[in-house]
């Protein structure tokens, strides 16, 4: 087998993230997500994400914390701990990289919510594999074979 | 003293700081990834069931899927 000298690229929706820290989540799930953050970590993976996926982490983190129970640290300490692994990524920025136009005009195309389009239409730009949990938006996008959709799979199949 | 959920605690400092030495160890190829994870999980672990299932069901809402059309009323 031909070794790959390239890193894949992956866009990581925000889902991943908090899957990486929801202990009660599918066990299937988490480990995928654990397994691309430590490719990202070990550079075996370049990833990119949206400029707001900070907020989106942070809103999911409120999500959490309140719903749940952390173990042991603090809500501070854990949004701290997931900035360890936020640290490693390629943030996109609105004007400099993606533009509003063009994914509102991507989110109609593939009949996604805006923020949807925002992960895709990056995954598109960069040639990166999409990564989410999100199993109903996967089948959704699956059964409409859009021709111009970047390559995307559900985080419990990464590697 | 009872430990506050929501503030941030002197604890706090001493885990981040295991976890980059930890992180750090492993960049350099030396350690367990599944080491790392169990300890990660007993430190930044958020118990509770559902509460991804709730965070994509508001992005569902988003897409407007579930929107249901009104037919025009025939005259």
């Amino acid at each position: 087998m031909e070794r790959q000298t390239q890193a894949p690229k992956v866009v990581i929706n925000a889902s991943v993230f908090l899957t990486a820290v929801l202990i009660d989540e599918p066990a299937d799930a988490r480990h995928g997500a654990h397994r691309l953050l430590q490719d990202v970590i070990a550079q075996q993976a370049d990833a990119f994400v949206p400029d707001r996926f900070e907020d989106e982490v942070l809103g999911g983190l409120v999500e959490a914390v309140t719903k749940g129970r952390p173990i042991l640290a603090t809500p501070a300490a854990i949004f701290s701990a997931l900035q360890r692994f936020m640290e490693v990524v390629t943030i996109h920025h609105r004007n400099i990289n993606w533009r509003a136009e063009e994914v509102f005009q991507a989110a109609l195309s593939w009949r996604v919510s805006y923020y949807d389009a925002l992960y895709l239409v990056i995954a598109q730009k960069v040639g990166a594999t999409y990564w989410t949990v999100d199993r109903k938006l996967l089948r959704f996008l699956r059964q409409h074979r859009f021709p111009d959709l970047p390559a995307l799979d559900w985080i419990g199949d990464y590697r | 003293m009872a430990k506050s959920k929501w503030e941030p605690q002197p604890d706090d400092k001493e885990l981040l700081a295991e976890l980059d030495r930890r992180l750090a160890s492993l960049q350099e190829g030396k350690g367990d990834w599944s080491e790392f994870w169990r300890w990660w999980d007993a430190t930044f672990g958020i118990k509770g069931k559902g509460i991804l299932r709730d965070f994509l069901r508001q992005k569902e809402l988003a897409r407007g899927w579930n929107a249901k059309r009104k037919r025009p009323k025939s005259s």
